[in-house]
């Protein structure tokens, strides 16, 4: 008999699932082989033993304590969940300022193209200064939303004043590149 | 199929009613605590453990599927928490001949009559042979023999085969034998009880 049988009927023994003709077969195992039979005894035991083992009953104060926590997590996810409302409501509404306070210079921007084409001459030149200009307001906004992100997690408020002052460094960026083509310009005059 | 009564608190406590699962916690707080502390073999861990195996079923009552036993499905959440604070420290199963920790000798919130000592020692007597088997077996054992549950199952909760929970358990069995062997408390002769129940 090989041990695989062996072990299927003396499993099914204990759990008493065997056919009848199944427990003649393990009687005969039993009777012809004393180690077996010591095995199959000592497997019996420990069934009854486990069989009786007693139930642990829970401490008084466990209902009590789980009820405690949850009522502690249901707070905190409450408090999150309304803290996410106030900081979705606060990105829309910076949102909303930059797309604001940055259309201005799209029809700005727009408005140089649209007249460089009518001077040809003059149209490499002012698409080179838009391209520029609009790269670096992309970058300036990008760097600027990131660590608007990053703000956010914690403290919606500042992230908000960080998103107003998109349009602010915006302008003064523009300015900058104005002023920068005034003095390119000056040394060119008395030329 | 879950019991009515059991779906409507799932139902109610999905919506946010703490006394509708207060109602589970006090109906199935035995039987998560009895898994806890068969698994980790330690009261105030498995305390620990049964109050996080409840908060993490309130956190996903609504993945509850109302036709399989809530008591099954509370099981199989506690079972797999348990193994993964089992896992944390194997050391401690590894070793055959450790000592039972200092607080399994505690006594009990309730009065100790002469029954309940005997219930005690039976009970921690136990514990120290199931503190040996690794987790696997350690709770297809306790599943079998504290929850009646059948081999199927226990594959279903351990997520495994029926094949793999028999083959577990008989393993578990033997390892078990050969300790209480080893410690000669059954004392009992072996011819005594070979042919009862066959």
């Amino acid at each position: 008999m090989s041990n695989q049988r062996k072990q299927q009927l003396m499993q099914e023994a204990l759990d008493e699932t065997l056919s009848e003709e199944a427990q003649r077969e393990l009687r005969a195992l039993l009777s012809d082989d004393p180690e077996e039979a010591e095995q199959f005894n000592k497997l019996k035991q420990v069934d009854a033993l486990l069989n009786t083992a007693p139930h642990e009953r829970a401490p008084q104060r466990l209902a009590l304590s789980i009820m405690a926590r949850l009522a502690v997590t249901v707070q905190e996810q409450q408090q999150m969940r309304s803290q996410s409302e106030v900081n979705e409501a606060s990105m829309q509404v910076a949102l909303t300022l930059v797309t604001v306070a940055t259309l201005p210079l799209m029809i700005g921007a727009s408005y140089l193209l649209l007249n460089a084409m009518s001077n040809p001459d003059a149209l490499g030149v002012v698409l080179q200064q838009v391209a520029a200009l609009i790269y670096l307001v992309l970058d300036v906004m990008k760097v600027m939303m990131e660590e608007a992100q990053a703000v956010f997690a914690t403290n919606p408020e500042a992230a908000l004043a960080l998103l107003a002052l998109i349009p602010v460094t915006l302008l003064t960026l523009v300015k900058q590149v104005l002023g920068q083509d005034d003095e390119d310009d000056q040394p060119g005059e008395p030329a | 199929m879950s019991d009515p009564t059991i779906s409507q608190w799932v139902n109610d406590a999905i919506d946010g009613d703490q006394e509708a699962f207060a109602e589970i916690v006090y109906t199935f707080q035995d039987a998560v605590y009895n898994l806890c502390y068969r698994l980790l073999g330690e009261r105030t861990e498995a305390e620990d453990a049964a109050q996080e195996a409840f908060l993490r079923a309130y956190s996903n009552l609504n993945r509850y599927d109302h036709n399989r036993g809530f008591k099954t499905w509370l099981l199989t959440i506690t079972s797999n928490h348990c193994i993964d604070r089992l896992r944390k420290r194997r050391v401690t199963w590894l070793s055959i001949d450790e000592p039972l920790p200092a607080n399994l000798a505690l006594a009990s919130d309730e009065p100790q009559p002469e029954q309940a000592t005997l219930n005690s020692e039976r009970s921690r007597y136990i514990q120290d042979l199931l503190n040996e088997l690794a987790p696997d077996y350690r709770s297809a054992v306790v599943l079998r023999y504290w929850y009646d549950c059948s081999y199927a199952e226990i594959a279903e909760m351990l997520d495994t085969t029926e094949s793999a929970i028999k083959s577990r358990l008989f393993r578990a069995r033997q390892m078990l034998a050969e300790k209480v062997d080893r410690s000669g408390a059954t004392g009992s002769d072996p011819t005594s009880t070979l042919m009862e129940g066959i």
